[in-house]
Parts: C-alpha cells; sequence; structure tokens
C-alpha cells in the first residue's frame, strides 16, 4: 500500500518541493525566536519559578552554576489539516482519495520541516497530532491507515475543536453544501489563515458526453440527465456552479483553491506539482 | 452444424435479423449510464431545460432505421432473384415406402424414380451434374449421403430406417402352375436364410441371389423369407410377398381353349365370364380392350394369338406389379461424389444481381455510415484549469 500510494517519485517532488520554500530563507541569519513555547538554543541562569525539566544538566555541569534553555516562539506555529472523508470524496473510483493522502502527506510533511506541530482531523474518529521532524515518518502509517471514505458531509471534526490562532487547511471536494460552510464559518475566526482545497476528478469537470442516471454518491434520490445535446449547457451550469462554491468559501473565511486530481497511479507527483502552482502546498 | 447449414438454407432471411445489431449498438450506447457523482447541483438546471423540450430521436436513429429497412429489402430481393431452390426428389419405392415428400415452399423439383424404378447414388449424381449454376441444391432422398459431397448440395434423409436392417429381399414370384411358384430372392453376403411356403422350407438358400421354385397350397399363400432362424419381422416388406390378385374376364362366348391360355399365363388368376373381357389387378382394372378385342374368342386361338395374349396379361401384371428392385432394399456400398466432378463451391456471386438490387445495397451502407458519423461522440475532457 506504501508503495502504491508514496511510490518514490512522489518522495523526489515532495524533497523538491521543500527545497523550494527553503529558497526563499536563503541568506537569512539565524536568530531567536523568543516566546513560551518549545526550549530553545540559548541558555539563562536558573531563576526561581523555572521548572527543573527545562534545565540543561550538561551546560549545568560544564559552567559549574544551573542553566535552562530559554524559551522560544515555535517556528512552524500550529497546523490544522482537515480532511473531508464523507463518501463523495471517492465517487466512483479513489482517485481522489489518493490525492487527498498526498496531499495531505505533503503538507504535514512540509510543516513539520518547518518545526511545526500538526494534527490531522479524519472523520468521526480519526484525530492525530504530529510535531518534531523527526516525527514526518509517523503521518504516512495513519494516513495509510484512514478508512475508507463513507457517510455524509458533516463536520465530524467540531468535536476536536482545532486550536486556536493556528493555520488550518481543509482539503475536500467540490460538493460541500451550504450548511457546512455555515458551521465552518463560525470556525474560522479563531485561526490566522484558512485555505480550502477542492480536489475536482476530471470526469466531474467532464462528464461522459451521453445519456446518465446519476447516483448521488453520500445518498438521495438519483435522476437522469441526458448530456448528449445540452452539454453546453451543463458545461456553463458547471461553471455557475464553482463560481457559487468559491464565493461560499470566501464568505466562510476561506481562500479557495482548486486542484485537479487525475488518474492515481500515474499522479503522485502531479498532484504535488498543481496544488504548489496554485498555492496550496 | 447441420441445423445451422439448414436453416441458412431454408431461411436465408434470417440474415436480416443480423442487421439488427447496429441498432442494438445504437440502443446500448444511448442508453442512461450509471455514474456515481457528489452532488447533482450542476445536472439540476440541465434538467429542467431539458424537461421543457419536447423529446425527438436523433436523426441518427432515423437513418439507422432507413439503412436497415433498404437493406432488409435488399437482402430479401436478392434471395428471391439469385436463390432458385431446386429440390431433387427421391420417389423409389423405399424413398415412397419411407414416407419421403418434399416440402411444398415454391422450389422447383425434379423427380427421379418412380415406385417401379430404382433410384440409386449415381442417378442422383448424374442429376446433380446437370443443374444451372445458380440453384440452390437440396435432394430429398432415403439413400445415404456420399462421400466428400460439395457444400453447396443439401442431403436431406429423413428415413428412419436403419441402413442394413433388412439382411434380405423376396424380389418376385411368378406362378408356374396352380402348386408352384417361381421365387426370386436375394440376400446380403454371409446370410443364413430360407424361404417358408406354409410348412414347406426351402433349405439354405445358396449365393446372393437367385430364383427357385416354391410350392404353394393355395393362391393366397404368403412367402417369408427366414434369416437367421428368425421370420422377417412384419414391418419389413422386403422379407414377405404375396402373388397380386389377378381377375380376369373373358367373353362369355369364348372358346374352352381361352380359358385354359388364362391359366397358362397366370395361373393364379381368377376367370370368370362375361359380357366383355377385362383383367382387373388388385381391385384395379387395366386397360386392355383395344388389344383384347382384336382376339378371336369364338374360335380355337392360333399359338402367336395365345403368345400375344400371355405376353399382355404378363406385362399388365409386372406393369403393376412390378418385381423389387434389390438395390432398393439391400444396402449398396458408399460411393465418393469426387467421382462425378462436382465443383467444390458454387458461385451465387452479385454478377446475377440486378442494378437496383446493388444500388439499394449500397444506398443502405451509405446510410449506416452517415448516421455512424452522426452519432455524437464523447469528447476529449478538456480540463479548464482550476
Amino acid at each position: 500500500m506504501s508503495a502504491a500510494l508514496f511510490p518514490p517519485e512522489f518522495f523526489v517532488e515532495l524533497a523538491r518541493q521543500g527545497a523550494r520554500q527553503k529558497m526563499g530563507m536563503m541568506g537569512e541569519r539565524p536568530e531567536a525566536r523568543r516566546g513560551d513555547q518549545v526550549p530553545g538554543f540559548e541558555r539563562r541562569r536558573w531563576q526561581t519559578g523555572d521548572r527543573r525539566r527545562h534545565v540543561d544538566w550538561r551546560a549545568t555541569a560544564r559552567l559549574g552554576y544551573p542553566v535552562v534553555r530559554s524559551l522560544e516562539r515555535e517556528r512552524g506555529g500550529h497546523l490544522c489539516l482537515v480532511l473531508d472523508r464523507s463518501a463523495s470524496m471517492a465517487p466512483q473510483n479513489p482517485n481522489r482519495d489518493v490525492a487527498q493522502r498526498r496531499l495531505g502527506l505533503a503538507l504535514a510533511w512540509l510543516a513539520l520541516e518547518e518545526g511545526a506541530r500538526i494534527s490531522i482531523f479524519a472523520g468521526d474518529a480519526q484525530v492525530a497530532q504530529f510535531s518534531g521532524w523527526s516525527r514526518r515518518a509517523a503521518v504516512i502509517p495513519f494516513l495509510e491507515n484512514l478508512s475508507a471514505p463513507a457517510g455524509t458531509d458533516v463536520v465530524h471534526s467540531l468535536k476536536h475543536r482545532p486550536e486556536a490562532g493556528s493555520a488550518l487547511h481543509v482539503i475536500s471536494d467540490p460538493w460541500c453544501s451550504a450548511e457546512t460552510l455555515q458551521t465552518w464559518s463560525l470556525l474560522t475566526p479563531g485561526f490566522q489563515q484558512c485555505l480550502w482545497t477542492s480536489l475536482i476528478l476530471p470526469e466531474e469537470n467532464a462528464p461522459p458526453k451521453q445519456s446518465l442516471a446519476l447516483q448521488p454518491a453520500e445518498g438521495g434520490p438519483s435522476m437522469q440527465v441526458n448530456l448528449i445535446e445540452d452539454y453546453a449547457h451543463f458545461q456553463n451550469s458547471w461553471e455557475v456552479f464553482r463560481q457559487a462554491q468559491r464565493e461560499g468559501l470566501t464568505a466562510a473565511g476561506f481562500h479557495p483553491v482548486e486542484v485537479l486530481c487525475k488518474k492515481a497511479e500515474l499522479d503522485a507527483a502531479g498532484i504535488l506539482r498543481r496544488a504548489a502552482r496554485h498555492g496550496a502546498l | 452444424m447441420a441445423l445451422f447449414k439448414d436453416l441458412l438454407s431454408e431461411f436465408s432471411a434470417i440474415w436480416a435479423i443480423v442487421l439488427f445489431l447496429p441498432f442494438f449498438a445504437l440502443r446500448r450506447s444511448q442508453r442512461p449510464h450509471q455514474h456515481v457523482v457528489g452532488g447533482l447541483e450542476p445536472f439540476r438546471s440541465v434538467v429542467a431545460e431539458g424537461q421543457a423540450k419536447p423529446k425527438a430521436r436523433p436523426i441518427s436513429f432515423w437513418l439507422f432505421l432507413l439503412a436497415y429497412l433498404l437493406a432488409a429489402g435488399c437482402l430479401l430481393s436478392a434471395n428471391q432473384v439469385t436463390a432458385k431452390k431446386l429440390y431433387i426428389v427421391d420417389q423409389s419405392s423405399s424413398a415412397l415406402r419411407a414416407g419421403i415428400v418434399a416440402p411444398q415452399n415454391g422450389a422447383a423439383y425434379r423427380i427421379l424414380g418412380s415406385a417401379s424404378e430404382s433410384v440409386q447414388v449415381s442417378d442422383v449424381m448424374r442429376a446433380l451434374q446437370n443443374v444451372s449454376p445458380d440453384e440452390y441444391l437440396t435432394v430429398w432422398t432415403d439413400l445415404p449421403c456420399p462421400r466428400d459431397l460439395p457444400a453447396w448440395v443439401l442431403w436431406r434423409n429423413p428415413s428412419t430406417s436403419k441402413p442394413g436392417e433388412l439382411l434380405g429381399v423376396l424380389l418376385a414370384a411368378q406362378p408356374v402352375d396352380a402348386q408352384y411358384w417361381r421365387v426370386h430372392w436375394a440376400l446380403q453376403e454371409s446370410v443364413l436364410a430360407s424361404i417358408q411356403s406354409g410348412d414347406w422350407d426351402s433349405g439354405p438358400l445358396v449365393g446372393i441371389e437367385g430364383s427357385m421354385l416354391v410350392p404353394v397350397s393355395n393362391l393366397n399363400q404368403d412367402l417369408v423369407l427366414v434369416v437367421d432362424g428368425e421370420r422377417v419381422s412384419a414391418n419389413l416388406v422386403g422379407g414377405r410377398l404375396a402373388l397380386p390378385k389377378v381377375e380376369i374376364q373373358i367373353p362369355t362366348n369364348a372358346t374352352l381353349a381361352w380359358r385354359d391360355a388364362v391359366l397358362a399365363a397366370w395361373p393364379s388368376a381368377r376367370l370368370s365370364t362375361g359380357a366383355g373381357s377385362t383383367l382387373v389387378l388388385n381391385g384395379q382394372a387395366a386397360d386392355l380392350s383395344v388389344l383384347w378385342a382384336q382376339l378371336p374368342w369364338e374360335r380355337e386361338p392360333l399359338p402367336e394369338e395365345l403368345a400375344l395374349f400371355a405376353k399382355t396379361v404378363r406385362s399388365a401384371i409386372r406393369t403393376q406389379h412390378a418385381p423389387r428392385d434389390a438395390r432398393e432394399y439391400l444396402p449398396q456400398p458408399q460411393v465418393s461424389a469426387q467421382l462425378y466432378g462436382l465443383p467444390a463451391t458454387k458461385d451465387l456471386s452479385r454478377k446475377h444481381l440486378p442494378a437496383w438490387i446493388r444500388m439499394v445495397g449500397w444506398l443502405s451502407l451509405a446510410c449506416v455510415a452517415f448516421a455512424w458519423f452522426l452519432i455524437p461522440r464523447e469528447d476529449k475532457p478538456t480540463y479548464s484549469e482550476v
């Protein structure tokens, strides 16, 4: 599963994207970012009130007086990654599901490389938190073992309210309902940055030009439509629908991004390139 | 395979059904395909607009229908024009006995044999050599199919009797006098057989064909051929033989010599006198009035007049009650059709088709091609940059 879901070319492209992001930091002088989140590089004398576990015992032994590592601001901050696991993520094939896992791993991987903490909300009971550069690989089995998309578009992550002041990134499909967006609009003000990536399948962008018996993946009454003669009308309707979705997301406080996900077997690196081009990575 | 071949022969128009396949393909391509989607919103306005428009079949449908009708008419006409059916029907005594009848469906018939004329495979093959090249041939016979028969000849043998079932046959009997009949017989090889007449038994017959004198106790005596110690079954008529019932009436004023002449000509005949002279064979009167009117019934006959009388009586009986042909009853060796030089294939090609049929065929093909191009194709996905 790992080789199929995250093939070697995926990691090659992931490394390329990581290097591309680091290029923007070239020439910067490392300096301490004072804060109160994580033990940093600089040390100071021990003061009353400092916790004993913050004492740098090696430096204390070397200097002869107790020193502690001063606290710094966490570099990467906190990223809340919300994965929509409703049935509409995989209506006919798992292409979008696979793309979501790949994009999720790429976001988590790069965030952890930057020193951020991440919380992944995937469905009802699947919540995971990761931090530390060395914990990047732990995200892989979590994403591999996600259950298959099922159920409806309810915001399960509300049960695990994300931390305020962090970044929010939702990876979903373009079929988010207005009620769901209304619920999200109550959450987004607490985040510094909100990004909504809609993964769009090729067959959604260009459905077969024939008579179709449409069956909603999340249940509900089916519908028959003849696209042989009304294809131009559908394309217009599809553009209107996407525009309405973008406006709804913007109103809910998100920055909408749309990424096309192609066939899973051939798109391990391409999904990262397109996501980076559209600003989702 | 043979059944399929027969179907093609008898119902050539079945190929018209094949023309429905493009229809099936078209209907299959136009039926709604199951398509699971994440949501229905973009499609709702399409459906709402589509319901307002009147439903109409696409022009490709009507073109396909026109092409089908043209092609069906073309094929049926071509079948009528080119496929002239010819039935070669065996009506020998064995085929009649087996109840072989060719169907009455407008085909031309060529009759081979009759109740008194035997038909062999060689006769059929010679008939096949003389048929015209644009005829579909079917042979209806009880004879076994020869080896290497060309595929364009259908050999139909609906007889249920097994070949070689009859091991021997009594061919003919002619009364010699009131007590003896001369009986002709034929056997298959290596068969132990004898002839029984009442309590009299001939003993083993020697050879495969011959004749012998058989004593009879009365005129209605049945002769039975006994093969391998068992009397021949009653439904195998070749093993039983009875004389025909012959009734001869001579004029009342005929002399006694003519009465003796009647018994000499056919000893088992029943003699009567009346107003004229007639011969009744198995209840059917033979027309001998012209010949017998010339005979001098009132005086003593001359030897040549007696000979003429005997000849007319015997020929009339042999005409209606002919001696059996052993080949009609006993199995014959299988022959090869290659000996008769029949072509392996037959050219029933379009060169016999009238021009208008060919034109209709081409028009049908053009309609199909035009309709095919008019069927909406699924375009290559053109992704808008999302």
